[in-house]
């Protein structure tokens, strides 16, 4: 029998759950050439609602745990072609070839770049999904001195410390789901780009270089290859090729895992404090165990001597 | 069934592990358990017990003795005592069923349900003058009285006190403490008290029964003064907040707890039972 | 890189083959073998040279010639006190071009005498030559008048607007006019946007313009939008007669 046991219903786990939940946020910055296009970014997350169920199997299972993107700050670069006119035969080769051939003039030239600022915010969520099991871990705070006796350690506020953490067995992420209203901003993006790059120019002039280039945005999304989908290539672009669903997969394994811990306590453990000059007393505790069931978690321990 | 099928929280202590914590206490708050007079302070190894502390004890200089006034020697109109030590040696808890104390007859045996039985052993001495020290002090405690003016010659050896009780000055020699040590058994109950948001866990001492004293006056009068002692002077400084019980989840996840109510499903709480202390809370919405 | 708008290309609204511009290129059919200077004007101030090697060994058929790029300013430091040289084949084509700025090029080309004796001019870029071929690419949609300042010759160019649409628009193959004695054949031409007109000078001597005689602004003709913005006083008429009156109660 072990000195003590301590239960946790799994309402009251679940407010202890939401307490780490609502520390998770985390924010991530980069660049990145794609060929055609190049992209850079700063995204971050923060974690709502979700459920959580303790399972018999001793785990504990949290579904559609809602990831929201804020910020989601994306720049697309890339590249219009030259518009160049003439550089057609006067004079065919009948052997093949041209014998004379007329000079290009071009009127946009040195490859010029479109920056498409594109602003997510909070617009974007994506859901997780995973069973952890509830690990502890004897922590000794780093900044702790070898010289530093218990008391000190705690009077510096960097006491042991026992800590129970969510380890992931498995993390399921889906699809980022992208709303309606994203085509949207987008389209507004590349139509403000090109009013930058072209609005200063008489009519005319526009019109004959959107005619060589074709419609401009067509043009954009093609180099961007969106295709019909908007949604879907967005949801490749930020998934895959930027890799944020594995950026949060890995940070809130992390968080979960490692950083933030469900519950912990000082060891030893303070059970009267201060009381003016006289020291607290404190009692060391051993073993700590945790078990999992299907209506509470259990955590027992014994007391050192 | 569950540990918290009929509350939020819920924490146990093996009588095992409340007497290992009870024996941390006693090392690492020695003057809640130790009283004597000054001179027991300068010189511990006067003490009827010596004292067993954590390190930590003497590296922060804590008190291994809470200092009192002598005891006052009636008819010397409060300026004359005698030193005195009293200590709780040990401590040992055992709760219900109760197999660890043989409870005396007194206590009416076996413990009831929901009942914790104590056993401590409560040792002390007094620091008793020579005759010739004592009858000097007397004279000259009546002479002053007697004599408002005259100019009276003291003696010297004998040091009057100008205000409250003092003890003799004591010589080079070490004096010597008539120790003698008393075993006590108690039945109490632990009860949660204090206000919404600051609940504390506390032991309540019941009965209590000094072993082999005679006659039984004197018997009643020893209990009476250990009880009281107890009662007022030791047990209400061993309260525990209710989230120290429960290691601090109230804390952590900004919970505010209280004990859950009584119902024919918590029929007590704090309960004694099965060798643990157990305590069933509630949690609500923090503040 | 920010864009680089070729101003000048899109401003430039005569053109002229005895000032060369952006829109206006020169190819020139080169003769005898041997070694030749191009003495290259602007606005009729010399401002640089080129070397011309005409060899029947080589197999280059035209050799390129930016204007522009010969230039003091538009060269490198290293570069800027070299006149550069150029080797073409026999019967090849000396090809004058502007890439940039506001033009008003002209070119003289002389032969270098084996003998050491005074150069001779061969060529002067500002009366055009049988086998010469000008080439003209007007940008700005509307009317053009086109003239032979020399045979008196005149034509009509009509460039039509540019239709946008959602795939990209490749102008078509040039037009050919031939410019005679008798004048330009065809004299009327239309041309689509961006669509090139070429010259081919089969009289002895010509000196072409393409003017711009009426612009063609498409939907941004003047009067055919309002740009303007109405805005209506939200307050009623009977109250915006008290407001009139400072210091009058309502």
């Amino acid at each position: 029998m072990s000195d003590l046991t301590v239960a946790v219903s799994e309402p009251t786990f679940k407010r202890l759950f939401a307490k780490v939940r609502d520390n998770v946020t985390e924010s991530t910055a980069g660049s990145a050439d794609f060929g055609p296009f190049s992209a850079s970014w700063n995204v971050g997350f923060k974690l709502q609602g979700g459920t959580v169920d303790l399972q018999n199997d001793g785990t504990v299972r949290i579904s559609e745990l809602d990831v929201v993107y804020t910020p989601l700050q994306l720049s697309l670069g890339l590249d219009i072609p030259e518009v160049c006119v003439g550089g057609f035969c006067i004079i065919p080769n009948p052997f093949g070839g041209c014998i004379l051939r007329a000079p290009r003039i071009c009127v946009f030239s040195a490859d010029p770049d479109i920056s498409l600022p594109i602003n997510l915010s909070g617009l974007i969520t994506t859901e997780i999904s995973g069973a952890f099991r509830i690990k502890t871990r004897y922590r000794v705070d780093p900044n702790r001195t070898a010289t530093m006796t218990n008391l000190d350690a705690e009077d510096a506020h960097v006491a042991n410390k026992w800590q129970l953490l969510l380890d992931p067995v498995w993390l399921d992420i889906d699809p980022i789901d992208i709303p309606d209203t994203v085509g949207n901003i987008l389209d507004t993006a590349i139509n403000n780009a090109v009013d930058a790059l072209l609005g200063w120019l008489p009519g005319w002039a526009r019109d004959l270089i959107k005619a060589i280039l074709g419609s401009i945005a067509n043009l954009i999304r093609a180099i961007l290859d969106i295709g019909d989908d908007i949604q879907e290539w967005l949801s490749n672009l930020l998934g895959v090729s930027i890799g944020i669903l594995n950026f949060v997969a890995t940070t809130v394994a992390d968080y979960f895992a490692n950083r933030y811990p469900l519950f912990e306590f000082e060891d030893p453990y303070p059970i009267l404090g201060y009381d003016g000059p006289l020291i607290p007393v404190k009692v060391p505790v051993l073993d700590l165990a945790v078990s999992v069931s299907d209506t509470e978690m259990a955590l027992t321990a014994n007391v050192g001597g | 069934m569950a540990f918290t099928d009929n509350c939020d929280l819920f924490a146990a202590v093996h009588e095992a592990g409340l007497n290992r914590i009870a024996h941390h206490l006693m090392r690492q708050r020695p003057s809640l358990f130790n009283y004597g007079t000054q001179i027991f302070a300068e010189l511990p190894e006067l003490l009827c017990r010596r004292i067993e502390t954590h390190p930590e004890v003497r590296r922060r200089k804590n008190p291994l003795i809470t200092i009192e006034d002598p005891i006052s020697i009636p008819g010397t109109d409060g300026q004359f005592g005698l030193d005195f030590c009293a200590q709780l040696t040990a401590l040992k808890i055992d709760l219900h069923p109760g197999n660890l104390l043989d409870l005396p007859p007194e206590l009416d045996p076996p413990l009831k349900p929901q009942r914790l039985a104590l056993f401590a052993e409560v040792c002390g001495g007094l620091i008793c003058h020579e005759r010739q020290v004592a009858e000097r002090t007397g004279d000259s405690i009546a002479a002053r009285a007697a004599s408002q003016s005259k100019q009276v010659t003291w003696d010297r050896s004998v040091e009057l006190p100008q205000r409250a009780v003092q003890a003799p000055a004591w010589r080079p020699a070490l004096p010597k403490v008539l120790c003698f040590c008393l075993e006590a058994f108690g039945i109490g109950r632990f009860e949660v008290v204090g206000p919404d948001g600051a609940k504390q866990l506390v032991i309540r001492l019941e009965r209590l029964e000094v072993v082999d004293i005679a006659p039984d006056g004197l018997e009643s009068n020893v209990e009476c003064f250990l009880a009281t002692t107890l009662r007022v002077g030791l047990l209400p400084k061993l309260h525990i907040a209710l989230d120290t019980v429960v290691l601090e989840l109230g804390k952590l996840a900004t919970l505010s707890l209280s004990p859950t109510p009584i119902t024919p499903a918590v029929p007590n709480n704090p309960a004694i039972e099965d060798e643990l202390l157990k305590v069933f809370v509630n949690v609500g919405v923090a503040a | 890189m920010p864009a680089r708008i070729n101003t000048h290309a899109l401003r430039q609204i005569q053109i002229e083959s005895g000032s060369l511009g952006i829109l206006g290129s020169l190819a020139h059919p080169l003769g005898d073998e041997g070694d030749y200077v191009g003495i290259v004007s602007k606005n009729d101030a010399q401002v640089a040279a080129f070397r011309l090697r005409v060899d029947g060994k080589v197999s280059v058929p035209q050799v390129d010639v930016d204007l522009a790029g010969l230039l003091p300013e538009a060269k490198g430091r290293a570069e800027r006190h070299r006149e550069p040289a150029y080797v073409v084949t026999q019967k090849g084509y000396l090809v004058l071009l502007v890439s940039q700025g506001p033009g008003g090029f002209s070119v003289s080309v002389e032969k270098v005498a084996t003998d050491k004796s005074k150069p001779q001019r061969v060529y002067d870029s500002r009366s055009l030559q049988r086998g010469d071929v000008f080439i003209v690419t007007p940008l700005r949609p509307g009317s053009y008048d086109m003239t032979d300042s020399v045979g008196k010759a005149k034509g009509h160019i009509r460039v039509a607007y540019p239709e946008v649409a959602t795939g990209r628009y490749e102008p078509p193959a040039p037009v050919t006019v031939t410019v005679t004695e008798r004048g330009f054949n065809p004299a009327k031409v239309e041309l689509r946007a961006a669509q090139s007109v070429v010259f081919q000078i089969e009289s002895s001597n010509a000196s072409l313009i393409v003017n711009l005689a009426e612009p063609d602004e498409g939907p941004y003709k003047k009067g055919a939008r309002s740009d303007s913005f109405r805005w209506t006083n939200p307050t009623p008429p009977g109250r915006r007669d008290e407001e009139k009156t400072p210091g009058k109660k309502s």
